[in-house]
């Protein structure tokens, strides 16, 4: 299907150059999909761990195993979720904006 | 005897015409408060040239977006719109804009061309955000320079009532030589998992003559929205 600027109300059909260009332009951008999504889900898995690092300081309390996995469990997503579909299940949320994945569940 | 009144069955219609009044013949003395209403002033007889020297905010144009939209553009020279001098500051409104693809971003770009037009000038970009999401709060800033695009609103939604808005101000678009320009945007965004953002951004434009502005997406076309052009005039 054409596409079209709109410009001053009126449409004008975009030439075969332009065409091929905002191919290309779109083709980049959904190839840098996972990319983009996996830097979200990096920056919500850091605001995690930040919640409880002062559970892992060196001179509180033993920290529990449970924790600790858990705390792991978040730097590993990158390395184990890789694929699109993968960080996108990461990263659903309900229709309030909650994140609705068990792994953003801190430990008790 | 000169005739003090002349009686308006003395004058047939259309007898006097615009040729007929010299320009200075008639000025605000010749009239009384109120002597003047609508029912004198046909449609489009005021237009913004004759309101040179009055301070205030003129719609340019409005542009509702319909399907098979790729990009919408305010360009000087056509279709009423100007896009130069005439007006001291540009303000832009984009209301209920909603992208064919979900969790997109709507960008901008300028150009100074008046005849091939090409819309690749530089511009760089200092971007603060806010995002909300249901628990939390987080904070993010950008800065940016890229020939062709800046994104003034990140993550558009596209499901279900979600939408986005913006405003933005372009200062001195048209001025050459060494005089500052500046494009301020401030959008309130719908993300596509129904998030909310909010984000400022400060666009430094080249040190050209812009002749137009367009607004188009990382991908895909426009679903709905309505995009407006005003000019506002200092005096």
């Amino acid at each position: 299907m054409p596409r079209y600027h709109n410009i001053n109300g009126i449409m004008v059909q975009f030439t075969a150059e332009e065409e091929t260009a905002r191919d290309a332009e779109i083709k980049a951008w959904e190839d840098g999909k996972l990319a983009r999504k996996q830097a979200e889900m990096r920056e919500i898995r850091d605001r995690y761990l930040s919640k409880t690092d002062y559970l892992a300081l060196s001179d509180t309390a033993t920290i529990s195993d449970n924790m600790k996995n858990w705390r792991q469990s978040l730097r590993d997503l990158p390395a184990n979720e890789n694929t699109l579909e993968k960080v996108q299940a990461i990263l659903a949320t309900d229709e309030n904006g909650n994140l609705t994945n068990s792994i953003w569940t801190i430990p008790s | 005897m000169a005739l003090s009144t002349i009686p308006k069955d003395s004058v047939a219609a259309d007898a006097i015409d615009g040729t007929k009044i010299a320009d200075n013949a008639i000025n605000s003395e010749h009239y009384t408060d109120g002597s003047i209403d609508t029912a004198h002033v046909a449609d489009s007889q005021i237009t913004a040239a004759k309101t040179s020297g009055v301070a205030g905010l003129t719609l340019i144009k409005a542009i509702t977006i319909s399907g098979t939209t790729a990009s919408v553009t305010f360009q000087n020279g056509s279709s009423d719109v100007v896009f130069d001098t005439t007006f001291d500051t540009y303000f832009l409104t984009g209301n209920d804009i909603v992208p064919d693809n979900d969790d997109d971003n709507l960008r901008i770009s300028f150009t100074d061309d008046t005849s091939s037009i090409s819309y690749n000038l530089n511009t760089s970009r200092v971007a603060n955000g806010v995002t909300r999401s249901a628990d939390s709060v987080s904070q993010s800033n950008q800065v940016s320079q890229s020939a062709g695009t800046q994104t003034i609103l990140e993550g558009c939604g596209a499901n279900g009532s979600e939408s986005s808005n913006f405003y933005g101000y372009i200062f001195n678009p048209a001025q050459a030589g060494g005089r500052e320009k500046f494009a301020q945007f401030q959008s309130a965004v719908k993300l596509h998992n129904n998030n909310n953002t909010n984000h400022n951004h400060v666009i430094i434009l080249q040190n050209v003559v812009h002749t137009g502005i367009r607004f188009n997406w990382n991908s895909g076309n426009f679903a709905q929205g309505t995009i407006r052009l005003y000019g506002i005039k200092n005096a």
